[in-house]
């Protein structure tokens, strides 16, 4: 589109047709993530056609990279002179759009990144910037890759800004639960506020910003499978070594793959993961791609991967490098037939009766204000479900022992799958300072669902109440990993770092602060 | 003092003695003559009667009475007592020893004073002698007044008799003594006829303009005058007798005076206008001779223009409605003379009369219509009471114009939301209750440090707690029995769950009867007998807590929807009101918008805080709880009043849209959150609502199909039957044209007036016959032109009847009425001459046809007859069933009366009838589809939100035959005794319903 742009820009002016063409090679360089080049094009640009249309609209391109919306707008209505052509509409449009979707943000930077954010939403800024800087390091050791400018991160208010800042459909965003994007040399993500049930937002900042690393390090070249296998694998590295993991959720659907032999192909992955009919297909393309790369880094380790991206970077064939950084015959049959036997020797299982927790977004107006909570997930567990809101009904009269009795049966009768009555119990017992029952009870629910909040939230507030402080912190601040905005994440936290002799003063000041604050009505 | 003038002052004061004497006696004498006169006079006068002669007489009779006394009694006396020597003698009779000597000392002193010489002295001598004989006479002994007295006594003594007399016979001498003194009227004055005095009398009624009568001319009345009230009347009669002057004399005895008459080459005439009954008769002054009058009066009838009649029909005398909506109103205004304006009249609680011009009749005599009321929304608040009638003016220009006034009717707004707050409410309480039992019963059962003695004690507390609570149940499933049909629905599940907790509580009554100060070994074993069939009783427990708990949600979500609809429905009507303000620019029409827009927003916002509300109680289950979000809708309805206010229509437009939109998403979240919390919380009901619908769309389905073959049966029986007549096309139409414009020319005078409205309804009933008939022959609507015909013909029979019995009443013949008689008899014979024309012409269906169609024909009752079989067997099940879908109960009557109709439908086509049977088979069909559509709606539903006007019931399609509610209202209009006349007009007109 871009080029279209520059063309129309150049177009409109016979005059300038030179500029157009030199303005276009810079779009090439800015579209190839080759900042520095297309940053020294641009600035020649400038100094030799500083007013014709087609620098103006370059500098607006530049200008809507950086994130910088306003001015990108400016630049886009100079270069049209009040009769752009479509394209050039097109993107004011969607710099406008873009404007009007982080409008009123704030706005913290660290030494890479830009983080914008709105206010309700300022308790993500400094993990996000935590995690973000973590996860550059992590990759600069991995893939040798360094950011060259400020990254722009947006946190969103929900699915609608989301869709005007990219080019999704709402409705795509929705269907497949996708909550964040890297594009135009950006990294947009959707507050975990405007999910039902929170998510992993701080491994979603860390894997866009693996897709940023491998489309600066590939020059945008490397394929949607090759760019979420990288992402998914390395997400978690902000926090934790290189090395699978995956969700329970995802080895199941990836195990009933196997087992039926539908797993999802490459191909269908393009033009994105977010185009695939169901989320469930998401998570198993994601699966799929991560074992694959999982497949890749057990042979070659890093170099593997780097190699990968550097022949991609060169022009070559995805498949081809990695079935050649895989070793072997460097056949692409049989890296996936390697691939294949890596998977069935991880020996995932299908777990009957499980409630894959899908990332969803909430009703349209239903509160979008409100933190995630464990009641909006609205599962079905059929005749337990009775016993659920007579357990509710006794909770909120602070019945507890009646309370746990009703979550007791129910949790009996749906079985430990369903996890909202493992949460309810382990609350409920720990209410009634049963702190050892809740561990118990919430122990299976924490493995199984670790995409969850609350069996972190119950796990740690169980563990520092056992005097765990360690295995406390560390649950809790998974639970805030997901969702940041319930208080007692932070308070429980800051207790456990009072209790932990070698915990910063700082983290600690800053998860009672959060605690005041998100405590406040 | 000489001798001399002594005896001059002696003269003096007898003179004056003697002139005081003769003036009260001859005065006394003069008033017994006029007493005696007077009385004579009055005995004739009263014998007499009155004339002109006798004031004059009487009169007379006093001034001569008067004159003689004074001249007899004063002027006489006086003149004949200045000479001295009448004096002289006067007092020489009175005193006879004086009388000479008196008299000569008189004379002598006159002859002293002419020519003849006495002596001087002895002439003084002589004086002296006399003066001294006069010394000792007193003037009053010497003349007494005892005669005058008498004769005083006499005259008042009469005087006192005459006043008697008049007191005693005053019709006598009292009416004689007042004709004496009274001049006489025309009418008194004038001498009674035995005959005739006039004949030919023609009458020329010219009515005021406003009646829009023609004028009237009316040869050989009898005189009488008979009309409304201001009508110009010109009389015009031939005397029998020679009169130069002629005067109708206004009253029965003339005393509303007299109106002068033209005479004219031998004809009477005189113009009046009417403004009082009264009479009036002739009064004629011949060339010679007292003049005459007739001996009866004429009557002068002047009638009143009576205020309009109106009668008002509405869906019910007082309706009802759980929100705003229009309602139909129907009105029928009769008047005499004509109609001007026709308003509804409404008030809203105690606020001020609403007025809505309706028509202006101008002048119509009868004006009929529906209307849809509407108050004001702003003011229909929940409660509000609306009582509302019809008022009607008539154009009485004379009297000043008269308004006739219908019934009232009321229109209730029910308070339903009030109502569901109220019962939810009480619901909760008792929730509360249940989960505190519960709470406590579960509390007990793990209170395992507790001995078995403790927890039977607290057990008994949470069991009498428990017994508490149920009974507060018991008393709302109660309630909800007798809330209506819905809430028997809802309610249902948590009735069953009371009975089956009613009985657990009984089974455990019976085990701790006798439980307490049971020592610890038996409290252990009673306790473990109870603690088996604990999780049982829980149960029950907690079904009740769940039933009541979705009872609850399920209403709250209601009502949630229930106000979602209604905001759309008045986003919907404001769309509406400024499509119409954007058109007339009617300042009164903005303010309604504003205040539309007002209550717009105040909807809004008892839905944010009603859901607020829902989310703050935990009324449902959180899945239950994503409610949308009102700020949106609440922002743009603020926007509107500000863009109204501006006059910025494009904008207003915009914005309206943009609620719209608003709004129809929040009321589709609503929705749908209602409805998936009914299908997930009350499956049961679900299966069973669409388990009806389905059997419902079966039977429509097979009704349609039905119905369609009817209707293509009925077709080729119609070109049958077209076919055959139009053979005979051409000659009957021509003559039933003919005949046609001559019923129309008999009628076209209209009905006289005296017949009343009633005849001149009838007749315009008939002239619509005919414009009917002239539309339907031609298009060949046979069937509807027979039924045309044969209303006619009812309709002439009840001119016929009307004509009949008002010529029985009349006293005196009426030329119009006689004349209208035989046009109206001609009218019907010509009537019934078509009618029977055409049922010649045009043979009944089942007559055309061929022995497959009659076969067809049976085939499709009987099917019909299946379906309706079907019908009532779902009707039946529906009435036993306990729990059913909402509104079951109404369905399975609606479902009788459409069975009802089946039947009909069902006969008709068994009986050949395809016409007949094919439009019920339809109408039919349309109503199974509208019970289909409208299953699974509360009752309280159906009105909420509607905008669709609250119908008149069975207006149209239920009515009563035309002709058995004419004759009913016919019928009313019979007077009734006072007393129970309204409650006889009351059953006619529920009667005529």
């Amino acid at each position: 589109m871009k080029a279209a742009v520059l063309c129309a820009a150049g177009l409109a002016l016979p005059g300038a047709a030179f500029a157009a063409g030199e303005a276009a090679g810079v779009e090439r360089l800015y579209s190839d993530w080759r900042f520095e080049e297309a940053d020294r094009a641009l600035a020649a640009l400038e100094k030799a056609h500083p007013a014709e249309p087609a620098t103006l609209a370059a500098k607006g391109y530049e200008r809507f990279l950086a994130g910088d919306f306003r001015a990108a707008v400016a630049e886009y209505q100079a270069a049209g002179h009040g009769a752009a052509p479509a394209a050039l509409k097109d993107m004011v449009r969607l710099a406008e759009a873009s404007a009007a979707a982080v409008e009123g943000h704030l706005e913290r930077r660290s030494p890479h990144f830009i983080l914008r954010f709105a206010a309700e939403d300022e308790v993500l800024a400094d993990y996000g910037l935590e995690t973000l800087e973590a996860a550059a390091a992590a990759l600069a050791t991995d893939l040798g890759f360094v950011a060259l400018r400020p990254i722009p991160v947006d946190i969103l208010r929900g699915s609608s800004e989301l869709a005007s800042m990219t080019t999704l459909t709402e409705e795509e965003i929705e269907r497949t639960g996708t909550v964040a994007v890297s594009k135009w040399s950006r990294i947009m993500l959707t507050s975990p506020r405007a999910m039902r049930l929170g998510y992993e937002w701080e491994d979603s900042l860390s894997h866009e910003l693996v897709h940023y690393a491998v489309a600066a390090l590939t020059h945008d070249r490397a394929p949607v499978w090759l760019q979420e296998g990288l992402a998914k694998f390395l997400e978690h590295r902000w926090r934790a070594p290189a090395g699978l993991s995956l969700h329970p959720s995802m080895q199941h659907y990836l195990a009933k793959a196997l087992a039926s032999g539908k797993l999802i192909g490459f191909d269908a992955m393009h033009p994105s993961m977010a185009k695939l009919p169901r989320a469930e297909d998401a998570s198993l393309a994601f699966a799929e791609v991560t074992t694959a790369i999982a497949c890749l880094f057990a042979r070659g380790n890093t170099a593997a991967l780097r190699e990968v991206l550097a022949t991609v970077r060169d022009g070559g064939d995805a498949r081809a490098a990695v079935a050649r950084a895989y070793g072997g015959s460097g056949s692409w049959g049989d890296f996936e037939r390697a691939w294949r036997q890596f998977m069935a020797g991880l020996h995932y299982k299908t777990l009957p009766g499980l409630e894959p927790v899908l990332a969803k977004y909430k009703k349209k107006a239903a509160g979008a204000g409100r933190a995630p909570n464990e009641d909006d997930a609205g599962g079905s567990s059929g005749e337990a479900e009775r016993y659920l809101r007579l357990g509710n009904m006794m909770l909120i009269r602070n019945r507890l022992r009646p309370a746990s009795v009703e979550y007791e049966k129910g949790f009996r009768l749906a079985g430990s799958n369903h996890w909202i009555f493992a949460v309810k119990l382990g609350r409920t017992y720990l209410a009634l300072g049963e702190a050892t029952e809740a561990g118990k009870v919430i122990a299976g629910a924490e493995a199984t669902y670790p995409e969850l909040p609350w069996p972190h939230l119950i796990a740690g507030q169980a563990a520092l109440a056992q005097g765990e402080a360690r295995k406390a912190a560390d649950a809790l601040l998974q639970a805030l990993a997901i969702n940041p905005y319930d208080p007692s994440v932070h308070c429980s936290l800051a207790e456990a770092y009072k209790k932990l002799p070698d915990a910063p003063a700082g983290k600690r000041e800053r998860a009672e602060r959060d605690c005041r604050e998100l405590g406040k009505p | 003092m000489t001798d001399s003038e002594r005896i001059h002052s002696f003269l003096r004061r007898a003179r004056g003695r003697a002139l005081l004497e003769m003036g009260i006696r001859t005065g006394a004498h003069a008033l017994v003559t006029l007493i005696l006169a007077l009385f004579g006079l009055a005995l004739a006068a009263a014998l007499a009667g009155p004339a002109s002669s006798w004031p004059y007489v009487a009169l007379g009779a006093i001034a001569a009475c008067v004159a003689g006394g004074g001249a007899l009694g004063w002027l006489r006396p006086a003149r004949a007592f200045a000479e001295p020597a009448t004096l002289a003698r006067m007092v020489g009779q009175h005193h006879p020893p004086l009388a000479s000597d008196l008299l000569s000392a008189v004379e002598l002193a006159a002859a002293r004073t002419g020519d003849a010489e006495a002596s001087p002295d002895m002439t003084q001598a002589f004086y002296g002698t006399v003066a001294d004989a006069t010394g000792p006479l007193v003037v009053e002994d010497l003349i007494p007044l005892d005669r005058a007295v008498r004769a005083l006594f006499v005259a008042v003594v009469l005087l006192f008799l005459m006043l008697a007399g008049v007191l005693a016979f005053p019709s006598l001498l009292g009416r004689g003594l007042r004709t004496l003194f009274h001049t006489p009227t025309l009418f008194e004055g004038a001498q009674v006829a035995r005959e005739p005095l006039v004949g030919d009398v023609r009458i020329t009624y010219d009515f005021p303009a406003y009646t829009g009568l023609p004028r009237q001319i009316i040869e050989g009345s009898t005189g009488d005058l008979r009309a409304v009230r201001g009508t110009r009347v010109q009389l015009e009669m031939r005397p029998l007798r020679s009169a130069r002057q002629a005067r109708l004399l206004l009253g029965d005895s003339g005393q509303a005076g007299a109106l002068a008459a033209a005479l004219d080459h031998g004809k009477l005439q005189a113009t009046l206008a009417l403004s009082e009954s009264g009479s009036y008769s002739v009064w004629l002054q011949p060339f010679f001779g007292r003049p005459q009058r007739e001996e009866r009066a004429h009557r002068i009838v002047v009638e009143n223009d009576e205020p309009p009649e109106v009668d008002i029909s509405g869906p019910a005398d007082r309706l009802e409605l759980t929100a705003p909506r229009p309602v139909e109103v129907a009105y029928h205004a009769r008047d005499d003379f004509g109609l001007a304006e026709v308003a509804l009249i409404y008030r809203v609680n105690s606020g001020p009369e609403q007025r809505t011009l309706l028509k202006n009749a101008q002048g119509a005599r009868e004006v009929r219509g529906t209307t849809t009321f509407e108050p004001a929304g702003a003011m229909l608040t929940p409660g509000a009471q609306v009582a509302y009638h019809i008022e009607a003016k008539d154009r009485d220009e004379v009297s000043g114009s008269k308004a006739g006034i219908s019934r009232t009717l009321y229109l209730v707004i029910q308070n339903p939301r009030g109502d569901l707050e109220e019962h939810l409410a009480r619901e909760h309480e008792v929730l509360e209750g249940l989960i505190g039992s519960l709470g406590d019963r579960i509390e007990v059962e793990r209170a395992d440090r507790q001995s078995a003695a403790e927890r039977l004690a607290r057990l008994r507390e949470v069991h009498e707690s428990e017994q508490a609570r149920l009974a507060d149940l018991g008393r709302l499933v109660e309630q909800q029995r007798h809330a209506g049909d819905a809430s028997k629905v809802q309610a249902s599940p948590l009735a069953a769950a009371a009975a089956r907790l009613a009985k657990v509580i009984r089974d455990e009554s019976e085990s701790l009867a006798g439980s307490a100060g049971k020592g610890e070994p038996a409290a252990a074993a009673l306790w473990a007998r109870i603690y088996a069939a604990a999780p049982r009783h829980t149960a029950e427990l907690e079904g009740a807590v769940l039933a009541l708990d979705d009872l609850i949600g399920r209403q709250r979500l209601e009502d949630l929807a229930g106000i979602g609809k209604d905001l759309v429905a008045a986003q919907q009507r404001l769309v509406e009101l400024i499509g119409r303000y954007k058109a007339t620019g009617d300042e009164q029409l903005r303010r309604q918008i504003e205040r539309e827009v007002r209550e717009l927003r105040e909807r809004i916002a008892e839905l944010a805080r009603k859901i607020a509300e829902v989310k703050a109680r935990n009324e449902v289950s959180p899945e239950w709880m994503n409610l949308p979000d009102t700020r949106k809708a609440m922002a743009t309805a603020a926007r509107l009043d500000a863009l109204l206010a501006k006059g910025d229509a494009r904008s207003l437009g915009d914005a309206l849209a943009e609620l719209g939109d608003a709004l129809a998403s929040l009321r589709d979240m609503l929705d749908k959150n209602a409805g998936d919390f009914g299908g997930a919380r009350f499956p049961q009901e679900s299966r069973a609502l669409a388990e009806l619908s389905r059997k419902l769309s079966d039977l429509e389905g097979d009704q349609r199909g039905i119905a369609d073959e009817s209707h293509a049966l009925a077709k080729e029986v119609d070109s049958e039957l077209g076919r055959r007549v139009d053979a005979q096309q051409g000659d009957f139409l021509a003559k039933a044209k003919q005949k046609l414009d001559q019923i129309q020319r008999k009628l076209a005078g209209g009905a006289p007036r005296e017949l009343g409205s009633t005849a001149q309804t009838a007749t315009e009933a008939v002239r619509e016959n005919v414009r009917q008939m002239r539309r339907l022959l031609p298009a060949k609507e046979w069937n509807e032109a027979q039924r045309e015909a044969e209303r006619m013909v009812d309709e002439l029979g009840h001119l016929q009847h009307l004509t009949n019995r008002q010529r029985a009443l009349r006293r005196f013949a009426s030329p119009t009425l006689d004349g209208f008689d035989g046009q109206v008899d001609d009218a019907a014979g010509l009537a019934r001459e078509l009618a029977a024309d055409l049922g010649r012409v045009v043979p009944r269906g089942s007559d055309v046809m061929s022995g497959d169609q009659r076969s067809r024909t049976r085939n499709l009752g009987q099917r019909e007859g299946s379906v309706e079989e079907r019908t009532r067997g779902l009707a039946h099940e529906l009435g036993t069933r306990d729990e059913s879908a909402p509104g079951a109960a109404r369905a399975a009557a609606e479902l009788e009366e459409i069975a009802g109709q089946m039947r009909q439908a069902g006969q008709d086509l068994q009986e050949g009838a395809a016409h007949e049977g094919a439009g019920r088979a339809a109408e039919v069909a349309e109503r199974l589809a509208e019970l289909r559509r409208n299953m699974g709606q509360r009752p309280s539903e159906g009105s909420r939100g509607s905008r669709e006007p609250v119908r008149i019931p069975d207006a149209d399609a239920s009515r009563a035959p035309r002709e058995w509610r004419q004759e009913l209202m016919e019928a009313m209009r019979e007077k009734a005794p006072e007393k129970f006349r309204e409650e006889v007009r009351h059953y006619y007109e529920e009667l005529v319903r």
